[in-house]
């Protein structure tokens, strides 16, 4: 206790806890400076350092320890690629192909095909087959 | 016509297309206003009113046919293929011409004999695409329904000339052989149609056999991973992992599902 309050001198949130214990209500020890002294009633905000100081210490979250490698490889279990289920054989070449899709190979051959049709009936290009 | 499109575009440019379509079949001047002002390349105005006018006068709407083409590489965004219906390079009925060749080698391979296959090909394939297209959908025939589904959309409103061009791709697809083979059509870019390979290889082996090279003559047909040869029973699976997929002798063969048009390999190596 005595070394916390030694390292958070200037912590305006322990600053009450520094004041006589009998004037201190037990609330006030856990609110930030602004609220824990009694002020007459104003309109104008609270002066806040920053707004951290509307988080207690205790509430700010971080991580304990590292964590460990199987824990991480646990929690990737689920995270790997999925199998595609919807393959079917396609029904001009038999070859694998995603289902209700276009069968690549065929549609391949098809514009190869139809490419050297065009070229060689008309080298100029203009002919569409 | 055709283009490569991400499918979420899809709705907006098929619509156009359509409007356009309707318009084309209108045919008279307030049509054709609409037409030329919305048109960018006013050289499709006059396609638009005589060529397609008169390819989809019968047809009742459903001038657009999507493709979809798996997922394109750089953003994974689903792809797709647009394309006129009836046009030139119909996907469709290339694709279904081609798998009425391919199911009926399929059933030919495993009920006689592949030698005389190779030579003869399929010579009744008109008569069977006719009798194919007035059997019912609860009906049965030398086709897979789908496949007969296919064929009798593809068919309805293509008009005279349909059913010999689709025999002719049908062939083409399964019995033509390569250039240097003699007697061979020739399509210089297609090296391995289905019953080239076999051929090809033969042609090889007997090369080389007459050379007496140190090499053995080449026991069978090797395939490339997703290689298949009609008639077969493979997995997609399985021939998607090509040398490496396991073959499931004894039990297991009563649980794999046999489709045509999956690999059959020793059917093959018997040439």
């Amino acid at each position: 206790m005595a070394a916390a309050l030694a390292l958070h001198q200037s912590s305006s949130w322990l600053s009450a806890m520094r004041a006589p214990l009998a004037r201190m209500s037990l609330a006030a020890a856990f609110l930030p400076a602004f609220l824990a002294a009694p002020k007459p009633f104003s309109w104008a905000m609270p002066a806040l350092p920053s707004l951290l100081e509307l988080f207690p210490p205790w509430l700010l979250a971080v991580p304990k320890k590292k964590t460990s490698h199987s824990r991480k490889a646990m929690r990737s279990a689920n995270k790997g690629l999925k199998d595609k289920e919807n393959l079917v054989h396609c029904q001009s070449c038999g070859s694998p192909k995603l289902a209700h899709n276009m069968c690549p190979k065929c549609y391949r051959e098809l514009n190869i095909s139809w490419k050297a049709k065009n070229r060689s009936a008309d080298p100029s290009g203009i002919t569409v087959f | 016509m055709k283009h490569g499109v991400a499918f979420r575009k899809l709705s907006r440019t098929s619509s156009h297309r359509m409007l356009m379509l309707r318009l084309g079949k209108k045919g008279d001047l307030p049509a054709f206003r609409r037409a030329t002002g919305f048109l960018l390349d006013q050289t499709m105005v006059p396609k638009l009113f005589s060529d397609l006018a008169t390819r989809y006068a019968d047809r009742p709407g459903g001038y657009t046919r999507v493709h979809k083409f798996g997922n394109r590489p750089g953003d994974n965004a689903p792809h797709a293929i647009l394309e006129l219906v009836d046009n030139p390079r119909d996907l469709r009925f290339q694709m279904t011409a081609r798998a009425v060749g391919w199911e009926l080698l399929g059933k030919r391979v495993g009920q006689g004999d592949p030698k005389a296959l190779v030579k003869t090909g399929i010579p009744d394939i008109v008569d069977v695409i006719e009798q194919e297209k007035t059997v019912p959908p609860e009906g049965r025939g030398e086709l897979r329904s789908v496949t007969r589904k296919n064929l009798q959309k593809v068919l309805k409103f293509r008009g005279v000339g349909a059913v010999e061009e689709m025999s002719r791709i049908a062939e083409d697809h399964v019995v033509s052989r390569p250039s240097h083979i003699p007697g061979g059509v020739g399509t210089p870019f297609l090296q391995d149609t289905v019953l080239a390979q076999p051929l090809a290889l033969k042609e090889i082996v007997a090369a080389k056999q007459e050379k007496k090279e140190k090499h053995a003559a080449y026991a069978g047909i090797r395939l490339k991973a997703g290689q298949t040869l009609p008639g077969g029973q493979r997995s997609t699976l399985h021939l998607a992992q090509g040398d490496l997929g396991r073959e499931n002798p004894g039990r297991w063969q009563w649980f794999t599902r046999r489709k045509l048009g999956v690999d059959q390999t020793s059917v093959w190596n018997q040439l």
